[in-house]
């Protein structure tokens, strides 16, 4: 479930747009160095710590033992945690391109000539479809698919394809008046103006679509485990019934990190999101 | 040569372009003038076909620019916006590059040509092609939209309000550097303006549009002397005499003799215009001016020959 | 501009067009309500056209018709309305229908037998959806819009309430767990309007102080923003041996009821996340303000704090508060995860009706959510609306 990022930058209800904005160009001075330096430095070190508590059984254990001292068993025994993790990176990889795809494919749809009339019933019918919790749609999907990773995915897709398509929307339309018209004065085709102008220009509200995405993706497959889909969720449902605090955090911290992780790789360092919600 | 004939683009029930038509012959530099909302961007946008037309027809060397596709159409010709529309995501060089790129010209002969045109509008290739848009100046930014224009080499360039969004001392330079460039490379230019000063310094000829119609096609000082109606005479006022003096120099006119007494009255080169003569003659509240060519005199003009020069046949 | 307007009401025929064929393939569809002999099991599906007799005629009737004026010159007045009701009471008719079938069929069948909605008639409400936002375009703004835009919704609410829908499968589920769903949805509004009101109490301020001292703002929300990413129930799970802790350390606390799991981690998360918005348009808002406007107030003399409160704060306030409408909306899906990890709210039902593949329990659950999102939804854009004349710096 992601009770948050329902925000997409700035999708208004008929045919407006908002402007993303650049905080700084080019930042190649002294402060723009270090602020580039402690990004990638963190992006690592939060790598690093990922890395260390999938793979370190022993580390992590002794980990887990020393902040949940009175638990007698500290690492979820019925399935290893490196098995836990691809399972939720699975989920999370497969959701995530299917709606890539499917999204972008949708939100230039929605731009193109055929789709024009439609594009302001399919911002409206986004935002509200955004209004849906993950977990209903997954749970909906249960009775359809059966358990295990097919509802799970099911609704990933379905729920990640907005955020993805309203910033391709988004986006493209936000992308400076003077320099569309410029493309088309020099005789850039369609084709053409979308690959060497626009979509370079919408790119990096499209990336933040594409990060929003990533990180509700991995906080919907960790509730996945009421599916029983696997993943990281698992150790936590399984620590929640059994009074067990260490399996808790055997489960959570790795997600924490890999949404941290994932979060801090696809930000631009200097660029600010575009204001929230449509004014 | 653009033939175009009854040109007209009609939204609803307003009608922004009415039956317009002009033949503008090669190497003419064109402004389209008028006060806002007289169509006479428009006319320029159906030019390149950017606007369709109502009805009525654009013919660029006899050929029908509807039956051409759009995209061929506009890479034969050169555009440039008031906002320039360079690509912020590409550098210099890129955006200067774009028509040959779309073309297919090969690497190095796009290079060269870069190189060139950012010479040409005066910038030094070596300190600006790797730059980008939003590290240019408004008038290095207006530059480069124009190198990018003449990238190509089309023969028409079209060219809309290009110098509006720059402060007053860039736009005069630029305008002069335009009239050089015209003077260099002769391409036929359509130019929109609403600037009165601009479309006499620039133009060859001007059409005057108001309300979609046009009101009068001729150059300034046929405007000036023969305005087609009061809406002509009244547009371009009581100082376009004035203005029209800019367009011709001490070179054009039949200076009176040296003779005697020249000592103390005040000197002009003979590359001046008569504007410049003429402002001259008033700051130094003279009658007369003594006319020097590189160093040596070689006529002197009056007050009066100066009033009477504009009033002979045209001599541009 | 002239063009632009004259082409969204032109593109709106194509959206209704669409709509109206979508609704006809929808009551020739195969599942538009299913028949159960129970709860668990499948069940037969059946046609609108099967299922409702003569009726079904009236409703296919109705999109025919709904698409045939939409492809009319009529003027766009009487388009708008004859369209959007007709999609729109097509909606209704629809649910009504359905009603009296379920009631017919659990008189014939007994207590446990159901009649579920199949997906025809999901299908359906967004073929009416597609009308009545197209119908929307062409009626004027003002009373003819808002009937065609809220008239479905009334008619279906009336129905509701009424009792005509009783037997429906979700309303039977509803019957079954009539008490608690009236505490469930009471917990869940507690924790919608709790965490947001915190949210802003907390955010806002945030917002504002990041806003005064740009020195503050990576810190400010670099924390947001990890507090954003995190995935919920790793939150509520990292969360759960803190407050385990605090909870044994404090009888007060345990007095509430603050446990590891339970309203509390789910309040503290849910007020996390709604935080985030909140601060982030109000720093925004803060830092858009038109210069004009502030260095005018300064001029006449007044001081920091008037400024704030009386120039300030009201210039910004529709920014402000589009995003406490995102932080309601967000918190109002959000809230359901109180039902996985014991704190009650709408989705109790939900993971219950998943662990019981009951779908209706599930959209028992699932359905006030999307109602109640979008009441905060169009709720706030009218004070919005409404607090936007002052005009702000966009």
């Amino acid at each position: 479930m992601s009770p948050r990022r329902h925000h997409t930058a700035g999708a208004n209800g008929r045919g407006g747009s908002s402007n993303g904005h650049a905080t700084s160009s080019g930042a190649s001075g002294g402060r723009g160095r270090f602020a580039n330096a402690v990004h990638w430095g963190t992006i690592v070190a939060l790598f690093v710590f990922l890395a260390w508590m999938v793979f370190d059984e022993a580390g992590f254990t002794a980990l887990l033992s020393a902040l949940v001292p009175d638990q007698a068993v500290v690492y979820y025994p019925a399935v290893p945690l490196p098995t836990l993790m691809a399972e939720q990176l699975y989920l999370v990889a497969v959701a995530s391109t299917i709606a890539l795809v499917v999204g972008v494919t949708l939100g230039l749809l929605a731009l193109s000539r055929v789709g024009k009339p439609f594009r302001d019933v399919i911002v409206n019918l986004g935002n509200l479809a955004q209004t849906v919790p993950t977990a209903a749609v997954m749970a909906l999907a249960i009775p359809a698919t059966g358990y295990g990773a097919k509802p799970v995915i099911i609704a990933l897709v379905l729920y990640s394809i907005l955020p993805i398509m309203l910033n391709v929307i988004v986006g493209i339309e936000g992308v400076q008046p003077a320099a569309l018209d410029a493309a088309i004065g020099v005789g850039m085709s369609p084709a053409q103006r979308l690959l060497l102008v626009q979509l370079p220009l919408a790119f990096p509200v499209i990336l933040g679509g594409i990060k929003n995405m990533l990180v509700i993706n991995v906080s919907a497959a960790t509730i996945g485990a009421i599916a029983a889909a696997g993943g990281l969720g698992q150790p936590i449902l399984a620590g929640f019934t059994r009074y067990n605090t260490a399996f808790i955090i055997e489960g959570a911290l790795p997600a924490a990190v890999l949404a941290l992780f994932l979060d801090r790789l696809l930000t631009i360092p200097g660029w600010s999101e575009p204001r929230i919600g449509d004014v | 040569m653009i033939e175009i004939t009854g040109l007209t683009k009609r939204y609803g029930d307003f009608t922004a372009v009415d039956n317009v038509s002009l033949s503008i012959p090669d190497g003419q530099f064109t402004v389209l003038l008028g006060p806002s909302g007289s169509g006479k961007t428009t006319v320029l946008r159906m030019l390149n076909r950017m606007v369709t037309p109502t009805s009525g027809e654009v013919r660029i060397n006899g050929k029908d620019t509807a039956a051409e596709k759009p995209e061929q159409l506009r890479r034969s010709m050169g555009y440039v916006i008031q906002n320039t529309g360079l690509f912020p995501n590409m550098t210099v060089r890129r955006n200067v590059a774009t028509v040959p790129r779309l073309l297919g010209w090969d690497r190095a002969r796009t290079r060269a040509r870069v190189d060139e045109m950012l010479s040409i509008v005066g910038l030094d290739p070596d300190t600006y092609a790797e730059k980008l848009p939003s590290q240019l100046s408004g008038g290095e930014a207006q530059r480069v939209g124009v190198a990018r224009a003449l990238a190509a080499d089309p023969p028409i360039l079209l060219m809309d309000e290009p110098f509006g969004a720059v402060d007053p001392i860039t736009r005069d330079r630029l305008q002069l550097e335009m009239k050089r460039l015209q003077r260099q490379l002769k391409k036929t230019v359509v130019f929109v303006t609403h600037d009165i000063d601009e479309a006499t310094l620039l133009s060859d000829k001007i059409a005057l549009l108001r309300g979609g119609v046009l009101q009068q096609y001729a150059a300034p000082e046929e405007l000036w002397k023969q305005p087609a109606n009061e809406f002509v005479r009244d547009f371009f006022g009581e100082s376009f005499g004035l203005r029209i003096m800019v367009r011709h120099g001490l070179s054009e006119i039949t200076l009176e003799p040296v003779g005697e007494g020249i000592d103390g009255l005040p000197r002009v080169g003979i590359e001046a215009t008569l504007k410049e003569a003429l402002a001259e003659l008033i700051d130094k509240r003279a009658e007369r001016i003594v006319v020097v060519d590189g160093g040596r005199e070689v006529g002197t003009v009056s007050f009066t020959t100066l009033m009477c020069a504009l009033g002979q046949e045209d001599r541009s | 501009m002239v063009e632009s307007v004259r082409d969204t009401k032109s593109q709106a025929r194509v959206v209704a067009v669409a709509g109206s064929l979508l609704g006809i393939a929808t009551i020739l569809a195969p599942s538009f309500v299913i028949f159960r002999a129970n709860r668990i099991v499948n069940g037969q599906p059946a046609s609108a056209m099967a299922a409702f007799g003569a009726w079904g005629w009236v409703l296919l009737g109705m999109w025919v018709l709904a698409g045939a004026l939409a492809l009319t010159r009529l003027p766009y007045k009487w388009r708008g309305l004859a369209v959007g009701l007709l999609g729109g009471g097509a909606a209704v008719v629809a649910t009504w229908r359905a009603g009296v079938t379920a009631a017919q069929y659990f008189a014939e069948k007994g207590d446990v037998a159901r009649l579920s909605l199949g997906w025809a008639f999901w299908v359906m409400l967004l073929a009416s959806y597609l009308v009545v936002f197209a119908a929307s375009a062409w009626t004027p703004y003002g009373a003819s819009r808002a009937l065609v835009s809220y008239a479905p919704a009334v008619g279906v609410l009336v129905l509701l309430f009424g009792g005509s829908l009783a037997s429906i499968s979700i309303m039977r589920e509803y019957a079954i767990n009539a008490a608690d769903f009236w505490a469930q949805l009471r917990l869940q509004l507690f924790y919608v309007l709790g965490a947001t009101s915190l949210g802003f109490l907390i955010g806002m301020p945030l917002g504002l102080i990041a806003a005064r001292r740009p020195a503050t703002e990576p810190a400010i929300f670099t924390t947001l923003n990890i507090l954003e990413v995190l995935p919920v129930l790793a939150f509520i799970g990292l969360l759960n041996p803190i407050l385990t802790n605090l909870s044994e350390k404090s009888p007060a606390l345990q007095a509430m009821g603050v446990r590891g799991v339970g309203w509390a981690p789910v309040l503290i998360v849910l007020t996390a996340y709604a935080m985030y918005p909140i601060a982030r348009n109000s720093y925004t808002a803060m830092t858009t303000l038109d210069p004009a406007v502030l260095d005018a107030a300064r001029g006449v003399g007044m001081k920091r704090f008037r400024r704030l409160f009386e120039v300030e704060l009201p210039l910004a306030a529709p920014v402000i508060l589009a995003g406490l409408r995102i932080a309601l909306v967000q918190t109002t899906a959000g809230a359901i995860i109180a039902g996985l990890v014991g704190g009650g709210g709408l989705g109790t039902f939900v993971f219950l009706g998943a662990a019981q593949t009951a779908t209706d329990l599930i959209l028992l659950g699932t359905i006030p959510i999307v109602v109640m999102a979008l009441f905060f939804d169009r709720g706030t854009r009218m004070v919005q609306m409404f607090l936007g004349r002052w005009g702000v710096a966009s």
